[in-house]
């Protein structure tokens, strides 16, 4: 992909993601204290924790693939592509399918928690932490009553993970 | 533009291609039958139907230059000019350069104007060279010859005309007519017929009851006087007959203006005189029964004999018949692949609630109650929607691919000097959309190859005491739940020596190995292999054979070879029935199910000890019936926990992948089945050593292994280790 092409479809995502910062209904989910949200309209469905088969030679986020009605569907852990340390899973670990473009996706996070309507007033954009802290995937930060709520932006966050030179190979904290 | 317009256009490009294809087969075809007047009038019907939508659409170059190819081929229809090979290769470059007009009109880009020029002039000087020569007498089929006083000069002649009963109603004005055949040449004679029109009492002011006879004298030809009636021709009855010469122009007869047009269903005068109210069934029957046929009456008048009648009636049951056969005739489909690949996911999921069906039986116990019915609604659902979508496609006849061929091997015979005949079969078999876009290149080059390498000039086929002309045969077969397509010629035959010392020069071989023909053969498919001694126009431009065999394989199919030296070679092409489902063997890995697409597999073995070396310390070989195959254990590539690592108590797969023989290494096998190919793509991206996935009996995925690319990750590391 050409360096133009690669800006091109930066801008259409930011653009996009300028349009979900207006606010709406948010699906939101935990990954251990902290508390993430997804466009809910990008949110196709919600299934229990399922054996996935492991796909060879890929890197330890993307758990592996599972069949959905028939169409294969790969799964990525979260808790692993953020840094975070892995946990066993529970009767409460889900998989979120979401839909990023005309891609099927799977997300798996410890527990799927609330819909909640955010404002635009109530958004603010992603804070800069600098190296220490990669937020590129961070549309931006949801305040909802006493909960902060971090704003995914799943295009920039699984989009690549199909592409060939794909983000999706090294986990996020290992890239900085 | 709007896009609706746009919409249309795309149509018309889709239709005109069809046209082509029906200009260029007919045309070729013609060569051999070149007094086939049906097929003529089905070459000038396409092409009149090009360039009158072309004309539609305002591609004004499209359409005139159809046109002058529509004046030549109506010479030749006729009957004015002989088909002749010349006019045949001069129609066949037109068509190209129309194709190419056509592309150039579609793309926006440039046209060739010096080409179409010159193919334009050669079209027009075709047609004025003769208008001089005294006319070719062409014995057709149907159409009889034409005597020389109607080729040039004036003409006059006798025009009968009885216009359609809603002629008034439509608003036309037969004085229009008449004044368009007075600028046309001069009018004489004009008699009015009025022995139809009825009594006053009941005459309906808007129905014509009038019909004429006229002379007209005239240059131009009897197409110009019949396009004056184009709007009321197809319900009129006309005849244009010349006054010289009338004794013989049969076909002239009240005849194509008259019958030849597709009528939109008028109502016969009966009826509508029924509706009216004016006349009761019974009278109608009885009048009807007192009712001349035109060819007797015509007869009675003199105008024909009994016998011309006869022949003009057998040519008109002789149309009915071909169009009724084209009724029957299979007609192309064009169905929209996205549709083809939501049935094949259709098929796919049915299998797939199939085998978690038997697999549910196999194991049932009351507790799996609520899962089994769940799956036999999906079950339900599936079945319900093949069913509806399956009416409506169906898989594609091979002749598709096929049709180009005639033009190819003529193009092959003009610039190689070989005669050449091609005999096709099979054209009904039908395969895998995917696999007819992809096939039609490497045949391509097995034709090239047995037209430039197979087939032996005239006099050395002479010499040899074969036929002068050369065959070759394309056949497509349906063998054992595969496709087989052949391509099989009557020439040299493989040269066993020529090809060992090829190989030996390149360092394929060495001098002493003793091959077996069947192994000397698929040397071929070396790439850079080529045992013309001259690079010709044809072949020999670095497109080899091993491309063709890399095309096949990526099909999922192989490729054979058949040869008697001096007899002829044949090239098996085997293909799979359709690309989505394979035949696998299901093999485990640790937990790992995995599938071998079971055309790579060879055969299976448990090692004994003594068998396994290595080499370097570390690659591993395994003796086969004294041949070392390189060991490949399928765990260490795929990265995965293997309970066996020792070969003597693992199961190794010979596997074959472009002529090379590798062994990998399993636990166990589990069994043989077909699979769903899904793709990985879709979702994710392509997986190293990866050619797809599938949904295994339990509903867990399992993949399918690319053996190719499992062998790349095995010699060079894998994507992510490296």
């Amino acid at each position: 992909m050409s360096g133009m092409a690669t800006d091109k479809k930066f801008n259409d995502l930011r653009r996009h993601a300028a349009s979900q910062l207006d606010g709406g209904q948010f699906l939101t989910f935990s990954l251990g204290e902290e508390l993430y949200g997804v466009d809910i309209l990008r949110v196709q469905e919600i299934k229990g924790y399922a054996a996935v088969t492991k796909i060879p030679n890929t890197p330890p986020h993307i758990k592996g693939v599972v069949n959905l009605r028939g169409t294969i569907v790969p799964i990525v852990e979260l808790r692993t592509k953020f840094g975070m340390p892995t946990i066993d899973y529970t009767a409460f670990t889900v998989i979120i399918v979401v839909v990023v473009r005309d891609k099927v996706m799977g997300l798996v996070v410890d527990a799927v928690s609330d819909v909640l309507d955010i404002e635009k007033k109530d958004i603010q954009s992603a804070p800069d932490f600098g190296n220490k802290v990669d937020v590129t995937f961070l549309n931006g930060i949801g305040k909802s009553g006493d909960k902060l709520v971090s704003l995914l932006d799943i295009d920039r966050l699984l989009l690549d993970s199909a592409g060939k030179d794909s983000s999706m190979d090294l986990p996020v904290a290992a890239a900085t | 533009m709007s896009n609706e317009f746009a919409q249309f256009q795309d149509a018309f490009f889709e239709e005109a291609a069809e046209h082509l294809a029906v200009v260029e087969e007919g045309l070729l075809e013609l060569e051999q039958h070149p007094e086939d007047l049906d097929l003529l009038n089905k070459v000038f019907r396409s092409a009149h139907s090009i360039k009158g939508t072309a004309g539609m659409f305002g591609f004004h170059a499209v359409a005139e230059f159809t046109h002058k190819m529509e004046t030549l081929l109506d010479l030749l229809r006729n009957g004015r000019r002989a088909v002749s090979p010349s006019i045949a290769g001069l129609l066949l470059r037109a068509t190209d350069c129309l194709k190419a007009l056509i592309q150039s009109t579609k793309s926006g880009a440039a046209i060739d104007d010096e080409t179409v020029q010159r193919l334009a002039g050669e079209l027009a000087s075709s047609r004025a060279s003769d208008s001089q020569a005294s006319a070719v007498n062409v014995n057709r089929k149907s159409a009889q010859p034409v005597s020389d006083e109607n080729c040039g000069g004036d003409q006059t002649f006798v025009i009968k005309w009885t216009p359609p009963e809603w002629l008034f109603q439509r608003g036309l004005d037969p004085l229009q007519t008449f004044k368009e055949l007075k600028s046309i040449g001069v009018l004489t004679g004009v008699t009015l017929d009025m022995s139809r029109l009825p009594g006053l009492d009941c005459i309906d002011p808007e129905t014509c009851y009038l019909s004429w006879t006229m002379q007209l004298t005239t240059s131009k030809d009897q197409k110009v006087i019949e396009s004056v009636f184009e709007f009321v021709r197809g319900d009129s009855a006309l005849s244009i007959r010349p006054i010289e010469g009338a004794g013989d122009r049969s076909q002239n007869l009240v005849t194509e203006a008259g019958f030849s047009v597709e009528p939109e269903d008028p109502k016969p005068l009966g009826q509508i005189l029924m509706e009216g109210g004016l006349v009761s069934p019974d009278e109608l029957d009885h009048a009807l029964g007192q009712q001349k046929r035109v060819g007797e009456i015509l007869v009675e008048q003199n105008v024909v004999t009994q016998q011309q009648v006869e022949q003009a009636l057998q040519k008109q049951r002789q149309q009915e018949s071909v169009a009724q056969a084209k009724k029957t005739d299979a007609t192309s489909i064009r169905v929209d692949t996205a549709k083809i690949d939501k049935l094949i996911n259709l098929v796919g999921e049915l299998m797939i609630t199939q085998s978690m069906l038997s697999d549910l039986g196999a194991r049932f116990e009351m507790r799996h109650l609520p899962v089994f019915l769940e799956r036999m609604v999906e079950l339900e659902r599936n079945t319900r929607e093949i069913q509806e979508r399956v009416m409506s496609i169906r898989m594609l006849p091979i002749g598709t691919v096929f049709a180009r061929f005639p033009r190819l091997v003529r193009d092959l015979s003009t610039k190689t000097g070989k005669k050449i005949q091609l005999i096709l079969s099979g054209e009904e078999t039908e395969l895998d959309k995917t696999v007819i876009e992809s096939i039609g290149d490497p045949l391509i080059h097995l034709v090239r190859n047995s037209a430039d390498h197979g087939l032996e000039t005239p006099d050395e086929r002479l010499d040899n005491n074969k036929q002068e002309v050369g065959t070759i045969r394309l056949s497509a077969f349906h063998e054992g739940g595969n496709i087989c397509i052949t391509v099989e010629d009557d020439g040299r035959g493989l040269d066993r020596d020529k090809i060992l010392a090829k190989a030996n020069k390149q360092g394929l071989i060495s001098e002493n190995d003793n091959l077996t023909d069947d192994q000397i053969w698929p040397l071929i498919f070396k790439p850079g292999f080529s045992t013309a001694e001259t690079i010709t126009d044809v072949s020999g431009r670095g497109v080899g054979m091993d491309v063709v065999k890399r095309n096949i394989e990526s099909l999922g199919g192989t490729v054979g070879i058949k040869t008697t030296k001096g007899k002829g070679a044949t090239f098996i092409l085997k293909l799979p029935l359709t690309l989505a489902i394979i035949d696998g063997m299901t093999v485990r890995v640790g937990k790992e199910t995995y599938i071998v697409p079971l055309l790579s597999i060879l055969e299976s073995i448990q090692p004994k000890a003594e068998l396994t070396k290595t080499v370097v310390g570390k690659g591993e070989l395994i003796n086969v019936r004294s041949t070392y195959i390189p060991i490949v254990r399928l765990y260490e590539v795929f990265a995965s926990e293997p309970q066996y690592t020792d070969p003597k108590e693992a199961i190794l797969l010979i596997l074959e992948t472009e002529g090379e023989r590798v062994a990998i290494m399993v636990d166990e096998i589990l069994g043989q089945q077909q699979v769903v190919i899904k793709s990985m793509e879709q979702n994710f991206r392509k997986v190293e050593g990866i050619a797809g996935a599938t949904i295994l009996g339990d509903g867990r995925v399992g993949f399918i292994v690319d053996v190719r690319g499992v062998l790349e990750i095995a010699r060079h590391g894998s994507p992510v280790a490296a």
